[in-house]
């Protein structure tokens, strides 16, 4: 009996989507066979042929026109595709800039660590400049708590978080912690926000720091 | 807003103590600066430091002398600052 072979046009998808075809074609087969996969860039192809050399076929491809590839992953017997696996793969593009991070850092209190409260309000002045030094800000800083006391007026990091603000950092002060510290009125630097955007802002992170 | 490098004077200290008299110091009498983290460009150690504009170093020599706050080094590096 001949083998199957099954045709895929994924020209025109965007990664990770000829993969996942494919490899649920693959799973589809049942038996030996070959899928062969249309498409029309040349990470497509890397990435298929890392997935059926990753499930012990053979692969092979072609440029067959100036944006145009064949695929063709052949099984030389069933390939065992977990349920749930098409859906987890993930894109990999070789030599593409990594995705951008997203830190936000979760300020809760006007001192760092514990211990001392004069050296933890030094240290927590000493993070908040630390913050202006780095290559890359972070995407938000929110204050809650104490921390709300440090984007008020008087702070002594007013300066460093003004100067981060003005540089793209969202700066987020808890407006429940305002009204309970009697300051809602002297918050001098950012936004006054809610603690649903503060939920959104620490589960939507690749990176929570809190010092 | 942009951010610099721009020259900086970094006072450091023998202990944390010394620096948070710096600070008391200059405090009183109105001499310019701020508390930092010591930058790695100067120590590999880990400490507060005294960050003024490398023009104000006599003035801070002076003030840091009378009032007995002992400095362990006075170091220009460029550090980032905002530019408004």
């Amino acid at each position: 009996m001949a083998e199957t072979t099954l045709t895929i046009d994924a020209r025109g998808e965007a990664c990770p989507i000829p993969v996942v075809r494919t490899l649920k074609a693959l799973g589809a087969l049942a038996g030996p066979g070959s899928v062969e996969t249309i498409v029309d860039n040349e990470i497509a192809v890397q990435n298929l042929t890392r997935m059926g050399e990753g499930k012990g076929c053979a692969v092979s491809s072609e440029r067959t026109g100036e944006k145009e590839w064949h695929v063709t992953v052949t099984a030389s017997e069933a390939v065992v595709v977990a349920s749930g696996e098409p859906e987890a793969v993930t894109c990999d593009v070789p030599g593409a800039a990594p995705a951008p991070r997203n830190v936000v850092v979760a300020i809760t209190a006007e001192t760092m660590g514990t211990g001392d409260d004069v050296l933890g309000r030094k240290l927590m002045g000493s993070f908040i400049y630390s913050l202006t030094q780095l290559d890359e800000l972070p995407a938000t800083i929110v204050l809650y708590n104490g921390g709300a006391h440090l984007s008020c007026e008087g702070s002594p990091a007013l300066d460093d978080l003004r100067g981060l603000a003005e540089s793209g950092v969202e700066v987020l002060t808890c407006g429940t912690c305002l009204d309970h510290y009697g300051i809602a009125d002297t918050l001098a630097v950012g936004e006054v926000t809610n603690m649903y955007v503060i939920a959104q802002r620490l589960t939507g992170a690749s990176l929570v720091v809190r010092p | 807003m942009a951010r610099v490098r721009v020259p900086s004077l970094v006072v450091s200290f023998p202990t944390t103590a010394a620096a948070m008299a710096c600070e008391e110091c200059c405090g009183r009498r109105g001499l310019p600066g701020r508390m930092i983290p010591l930058p790695g460009e100067v120590s590999a150690g880990c400490g507060l430091a005294w960050k003024a504009s490398p023009g104000d170093r006599d003035a801070l020599a002076t003030a840091l002398a009378d009032d007995g706050v002992p400095v362990e080094a006075m170091t220009v590096v460029e550090l980032l600052e905002f530019v408004r």
